[in-house]
């Protein structure tokens, strides 16, 4: 590229044959005007290179030697271009995004790309945080196998491209499997909530508020089996409706607003003493594939597990001894529609 | 229930009150306490009791026989039945009603049992146990009178720590769980109109705001103790006070 915008009677030689150095830049190159004055760059190939990185790029290339260091890569951000100018470095990227300055010999170059990563996807992921990692999880938990990405994509509610993202990240940590055709064929369960309760914590990721029921827990539970609006119970009373256990003292729903819910359920704020709490959920996806036990309406398994697991007290331990059922636990079939609410 | 079979005619003048009271209202304890009981308060109300045949008489004959108090009887298998007689219309004497022919020490003058009287309904009660198959219709003290009872018990002992049971500042916070709003507060109205229990109705809301509307209130420091192990104090306080604070906020309406 930088040869195609150089005027007819410069030079470009790629000197890093001549002169092969193990540890220093991707490329050397000799830049040689028409009166034969020459100037060495050293071209550092960088994939993603975020801002706050170019510094130090640039003082990893300059240790290589003397020279105008030049970077390339897929795509540079405007800010990136920027600080690279300041510090002296010519750029190129593959959107067209190209500068550079010389003084001896003189020579100034500089075309414009892109301003826009136009492959914002293509970055391996890292984190399960956030609405679409926590859509997939629950999919893949949830839903009968196999199925492609895009299948996947579409049952989850997110894009094909976050999908394929998050699939690559399970795939990596052996969390999935994929058939010849690339339709997911396997998933540990209880291992892929592990993996997401890395990153995602029912006390974090969800806006919590502490509120009284004064009337206690049965009389809270004649309320929810006929509230008319949208909740899903979490935490250790969901688990008590599996395990037959008494029910707890403490009550977690997940509600759509939680001072709408506060009021249609009568709970009082209270500081001294929490019997109910309701949280709005990081992603309506909390509402999907709920179950209805004795008449109260529950999280799935997979939430009820991530939940319990990053809960207080007891709830971890809660949360380990259901995670065994979930291995185990019949898959939601094709036919069923997404919960409404999206 | 041996007892309500031999008071007989008197049944009419007779207001089941106390423990077995509330467990009828408020059943199954909803925070993990046990409630039973097989002891029986009984209210009687003079203005309504038959002279005859003296009450004294009939709880011998039926086995039972008096206590170290007046008004206390126990039957056999040590069942005790305490019949009781509201301050108000309870006579001249220091703790013994003075029931005319029914004998001296056959019930107790009770402070704060004045509205029984007033707020009752009748209910068929059976035997707890599975080979009595008897029943009566009999009336209940209703949840607000029966509260304003309580209430009172703990205020008149509330210096004395030894008289003092939590047991009783539990049963309030049950009635006051499992009542409606609106119920407490109408019953509540109905006791502060009628003579015989305005004025200690009137006092008994006061008693509340005292003992249970603070978080310091002495009834609830001893709900706390009451269930301390098997619930959580902090919850059951702040429910406690949330609930008595509407009931006084209702009353007042």
């Amino acid at each position: 590229m930088l040869v195609s915008k150089l005027p007819g009677d410069w030079k470009v030689v790629d000197r890093k044959a001549a002169e092969v150095v193990r540890q220093g830049p991707d490329a050397i190159m000799e830049v040689t005007a028409p009166d034969g004055k020459k100037a060495l760059l050293l071209v550092e190939a960088k994939a993603d290179l975020e801002p706050r990185n170019v510094v130090k790029a640039l003082e990893q290339v300059r240790k290589f030697g003397e020279g105008t260091p030049f970077i390339v890569s897929d795509f540079l951000t405007p800010r990136a271009r920027e600080m690279l100018v300041q510090f002296g470095a010519g750029y190129a990227d593959a959107t067209g995004n190209l500068r550079l300055a010389l003084s001896k010999p003189a020579l100034f170059i500089q075309t414009k790309g892109a301003d826009r990563d136009p492959w914002p996807d293509k970055k391996p992921l890292r984190s399960l945080k956030g609405r679409a990692a926590g859509r997939l999880v629950r999919a893949l938990c949830d839903l009968e196998l196999p199925f492609g990405v895009r299948e996947l994509a579409a049952r989850a509610g997110v894009s094909p491209a976050s999908a394929s993202r998050v699939l690559a990240l399970l795939e990596r940590d052996a969390l999935i499997e994929r058939d010849n055709n690339d339709c997911v064929n396997r998933v540990r369960k209880a291992d892929l909530i592990r993996r997401w309760v890395q990153d995602y914590s029912v006390l974090k990721s969800n806006i919590a508020e502490n509120f009284l029921e004064p009337r206690g827990i049965a009389a809270l539970l004649t309320k929810l089996k006929a509230a008319k609006f949208n909740y899903a119970v979490t935490g250790p009373l969901a688990a008590s409706f599996i395990s037959s256990a008494a029910p707890p003292r403490i009550v977690t729903i997940y509600v759509d607003d939680f001072q709408k819910a506060a009021d249609l359920l009568e709970l009082k704020r209270s500081e001294t003493g929490t019997n109910v709490i309701l949280a709005e959920a990081f992603d309506p996806v909390v509402f999907d594939r709920t179950s209805d036990q004795n008449g109260v309406r529950c999280v799935a398994l997979s939430q009820l597990c991530a939940d319990l697991l990053t809960g207080p007290g007891r709830d971890p331990a809660e949360g380990e001894e259901l995670l065994r059922k979930l291995d185990s636990s019949e898959p939601t079939p094709r036919t069923e529609k997404r919960a409404a609410g999206r | 229930m041996d007892a309500l079979d031999a008071l007989g005619e008197h049944r009419n003048s007779v207001i089941l009150v106390g423990a077995q009271a509330i467990y009828v209202h408020a059943g199954e304890a909803t925070f993990g306490m046990v409630a039973y009981t097989t002891d029986a308060d009984l209210a009687l109300d003079p203005r309504v009791l038959e002279e005859t045949p003296p009450i004294e008489s009939v709880m011998r004959n039926a086995g039972f026989r008096p206590g170290v108090q007046p008004g206390i009887w126990l039957g056999s298998d040590d069942i005790q039945v305490d019949l009781l007689v509201p301050e108000a219309l309870g006579g001249g004497g220091r703790r013994s009603a003075r029931l005319g022919g029914h004998g001296k020490e056959t019930a107790r003058k009770v402070e704060g049992l004045e509205g029984a009287l007033v707020e009752n309904e009748l209910v068929r009660v059976s035997s707890l146990r599975r080979d009595d198959d008897r029943q009566f219709d009999i009336r209940v003290a209703g949840p607000s009178a029966l509260v304003v009872a309580k209430l009172h018990k703990l205020w008149e002992r509330r210096n004395d720590r030894r008289r003092l049971e939590n047991k009783d500042a539990a049963d309030v916070f049950r009635l006051l769980q499992a009542i409606d709003l609106e119920r407490f507060a109408s019953g509540f109205r109905a006791l502060r109109e009628d003579a015989v229990s305005a004025a200690s109705a009137v006092r008994a809301i006061g008693f509340l705001e005292d003992l249970f509307g603070r978080a310091g209130g002495l009834g609830i420091g001893m709900l706390r103790e009451a269930v301390t192990g098997l619930d959580d104090p902090d919850i059951a306080a702040a429910s406690c006070l949330q609930l008595a604070r509407d009931v006084m906020e209702a009353i007042r309406r």
